[in-house]
């Protein structure tokens, strides 16, 4: 398989454990969206936000509370079912962040909520700067379990050992601010410290509905998570977790 | 509108079509809007309640029937391919959910919306795939609504007016015979269809109604010089029949609503 298909494998496999994404992966906490209003100098409500890559919705949700007019944008059927699913009254759009379906400078904001990387950068960076209007700002950001807590680094190098060459090393790829700058943006990032009490269970739902987990055959997908769960009740033997995530913000404004 | 089937989706059509862009700031000032009677019988018609409901509607233009919809409760996304329409939609005011997308080739997910609405607008689509796009995104029960406003014929002025511009813009002229062949669009699918004809005027002043046909397509693909004699004489023909610069316009609304199986 090419780097290519196995992108596409893997970005195409959240439509069999959508409702598993909506239950298990982190929400993210009022502060990141504080913090999204005072590096864009805007604030979120009643500002048109497009939040691209919406998933199931957790970010869009957020964002309507805050209340911005917000309309997600989601490539996947799987994903939109369980989008959809959630509750009326949100507005969704089938398409990618490579090629938005909206006209030039028809919004605030564009969004990301743990997203970006599934995007080509050279498309998805002007695509932005086109529909935003002058002064509106981009922002990616990821939740990101904090490795340096030995609990989360141990179980990350048992899904390497499992899985090599498949799991995600964020910190050997670019950044998508070195990406925006080099496409002639002046991006600013920061990085937000917070932590969710969950059960074990539901962090195995979490973890089995990562792409790469998700693209497993039902047998190496059931030993993983199996492995993982009783690793985790060996180091949590109540069943309750405090899973410590760092939020990693990247933002930039288009100028006026 | 029959012509434009006749042309195809070539040279005149397109010409035809992205004209609006042009003149969009007159067709949202002068275009006539939608009496309160329309929505009433879309509810009737479609068995289905606008208040919450998903509605895309397609060719919305500069948003005169998607803020109607708005106002009924909906939860409205307008969808517009042309810049120089969606820049007036956005200058109307914030709030207003637009995409860029035509009704051939929606950018929405299967089973996603419970009314798919064209306004004067389904006539710039090609039947044979708008139909079922709008079959794929609509949910089991939902509604394909589409209506046009024409002017009452039945009405001296109104037919010599129609009269005048035929005979001056012979091939691009044309009212909308479009209310005529929406039946035969639907009749190959699987769809309960219903049918409604409001009659209502509006007292418009002769200036408006001079701006109003400027956002006519067939009005505005001409250049200015074109366009400038065709308007007097209709302006001196519309002053002769209403001295005082008032005009009652008669309109038949003719709404088709096609019901998905439930």
């Amino acid at each position: 398989m090419t780097d290519v298909q196995e992108f596409r494998k893997l970005a195409e496999s959240f439509g069999g454990v959508a409702a598993e994404y909506d239950r298990g992966r982190p929400s993210y906490p009022q502060e990141l969206f504080d913090e999204l209003e005072r590096l864009s100098g805007r604030r979120l409500q009643g500002a048109r936000v497009l939040d691209v890559g919406a998933g199931t919705g957790i970010s869009t949700r957020l964002l309507a509370a805050r209340g911005a007019d917000v309309v997600g944008v989601e490539p996947s059927a799987g994903m939109a079912a369980q989008f959809l699913a959630s509750g009326p009254g949100l507005a969704l759009v089938k398409g990618t962040g490579d090629e938005l379906p909206f006209h030039d400078r028809s919004a605030d904001f564009v969004t990301y909520a743990q997203a970006f990387h599934w995007t080509d950068p050279e498309r998805s960076v002007p695509e932005a700067v086109r529909v935003l209007r002058p002064g509106g700002a981009l922002a990616a950001w990821w939740n990101v379990m904090d490795q340096e807590v030995p609990w989360v680094r141990a179980s990350g190098a048992r899904e390497r050992a499992l899985l090599p060459g498949a799991v995600r090393q964020f910190d050997e790829v670019e950044t998508a601010a070195e990406q925006w700058r080099r496409l002639g943006l002046e991006p600013v990032t920061t990085v937000l410290r917070w932590e969710r009490r969950t059960t074990v269970d539901h962090l195995i739902t979490d973890i089995s509905s990562r792409s790469y987990v998700a693209v497993l055959d039902e047998d190496r997908r059931r030993a993983l998570l199996e492995g993982e769960r009783e690793a985790l009740r060996a180091e949590f033997p109540d069943g309750l977790i405090t899973a410590p995530y760092l939020l990693d913000l990247t933002l930039a404004v288009v100028p006026r | 509108m029959a012509e434009s089937r006749e042309t195809g989706p070539g040279g005149g059509f397109r010409e035809l079509a992205e004209s609006f862009g042009g003149v969009a700031a007159e067709y949202d000032r002068a275009r006539p809007s939608y009496p309160q009677e329309l929505f009433d019988e879309l509810e009737r018609l479609s068995g289905r309640r606008l208040q919450g409901a998903r509605v895309l509607d397609v060719g919305a233009g500069t948003g005169i029937s998607t803020r109607l919809l708005a106002a009924r409760g909906a939860d409205v996304i307008a969808v517009e391919p042309s810049a120089g329409m969606a820049a007036q939609f956005l200058a109307g005011g914030p709030g207003l959910a637009l995409v860029k997308g035509t009704g051939d080739e929606l950018p929405f997910h299967d089973r996603s919306a419970d009314f798919v609405t064209y306004a004067q607008a389904f006539h710039w689509t090609r039947p044979e795939r708008s139909v079922p796009e709008a079959m794929r995104v609509l949910r089991p029960g939902g509604a394909l609504a589409v209506w046009w406003n024409v002017k009452d014929s039945g009405v001296a002025w109104v037919r010599a007016m129609g009269e005048r511009l035929a005979a001056a813009l012979p091939g691009t002229y044309h009212h909308y015979s479009a209310t005529k062949e929406i039946a035969s669009h639907l009749a190959p699918y699987d769809l309960r269809t219903g049918h409604a004809v409001l009659h209502w005027e509006r007292r418009i002043t002769v200036d408006h109604l001079i701006t109003d046909l400027t956002s006519r397509s067939y009005l505005a693909a001409l250049t200015p010089e074109q366009r400038a004699p065709l308007l007097a004489v209709e302006r001196e023909a519309l002053l002769a029949e209403f001295p005082d610069g008032w005009v009652i316009e008669p309109y038949v609304l003719d709404l088709t609503v096609a019901t998905t199986p439930a």
